[in-house]
């Protein structure tokens, strides 16, 4: 398993599990990630702001899913917590969840995007 | 020996490459959709091929417990086992899986053994189901 790939916030070690050890492959995915996702806690906000719950949820449980999958942990439970508070009735401490969320949110797309820019740059960097 | 055939449904393709990749990595053939309501025409187009579905609860469009119950109700794919790969964790979402039809319940982040231990399984049934199917004509 080539373990060249370093993301802070990431646990590379059990997302390339995911990938059958293809680092390109978990490569080119944290890149869909970024690309997909980038707009997701604004939509969700959005969504919040328009009652629509509904939304809000499936964005929440989206980004729950896809940050499980590719290790970064953190930012899986925070949207876990979210998801769980947007299903509830009366829901206390939206905006601290929503803004812990989203403050992960953005440094994991920032390390992400860094780390996918040097290994472009200089391909055999261990970060 | 021919590959297993195994249908991935869900409607975010990170997650269609990462349980494909898995799977392909171990011998299985893999199909994907990002879209419940083609899972259900390529269940039908594939019937006598496909080993196994995973399908995604939470999709946009047309849900996947109505995916899971559409197939399970029609006549040339109800006996297709079944998988909710899912994020959902709640038992609500497992028991309405369950009633919808699905055969086994695997949670989001997924383990890649038990993702293929489990896939070993199903299609160790499905075989079993296809040779009692030839019988009994």
């Amino acid at each position: 398993m080539d373990n060249t790939l370093y993301i802070e916030g990431i646990d590379i070690k059990s997302a390339l599990g995911r990938v059958a050890g293809n680092e390109k492959l978990l490569r080119k995915l944290l890149g869909r990630f970024v690309e997909t996702q980038i707009d997701a806690v604004t939509r969700i906000k959005t969504a919040i702001a328009l009652n629509d719950l509904e939304t809000a949820i499936r964005e929440s449980h989206t980004i729950k899913g896809l940050a499980g999958n590719l290790g970064a942990n953190t930012l899986f439970h925070n949207a876990e917590t979210l998801e769980f508070l947007l299903r509830e009735p009366s829901r206390d401490h939206l905006d601290e969840v929503l803004l812990t969320l989203e403050i992960e949110f953005k440094q994991i797309m920032q390390n992400i995007t860094v780390s996918l820019v040097i290994s472009e740059v200089s391909p055999q960097t261990n970060l | 020996m021919v590959s297993k055939l195994i249908l991935i449904v869900d409607d975010e393709e990170i997650n269609r490459e990462m349980i494909g990749s898995v799977l392909e990595d171990v011998g299985y053939t893999v199909l994907k959709t990002g879209d419940a309501k083609t899972a259900i025409n390529m269940s039908l187009e594939y019937r006598d091929k496909i080993s196994v579905i995973l399908m995604d609860l939470v999709m946009p469009d047309n849900d996947g417990f109505l995916a899971i119950a559409t197939i399970k109700s029609q006549r040339f794919t109800k006996l297709i086992p079944i998988m909710a790969l899912t994020a959902s964790t709640d038992k609500e979402s497992v028991i309405k899986a369950m009633n919808s039809g699905a055969d086994d319940y695997l949670t989001k982040p997924f383990d890649p053994d038990e993702l293929i231990y489990r896939v070993h399984n199903l299609c160790k049934i499905s075989d079993f189901i296809k040779r009692w199917d030839v019988i009994a004509k």
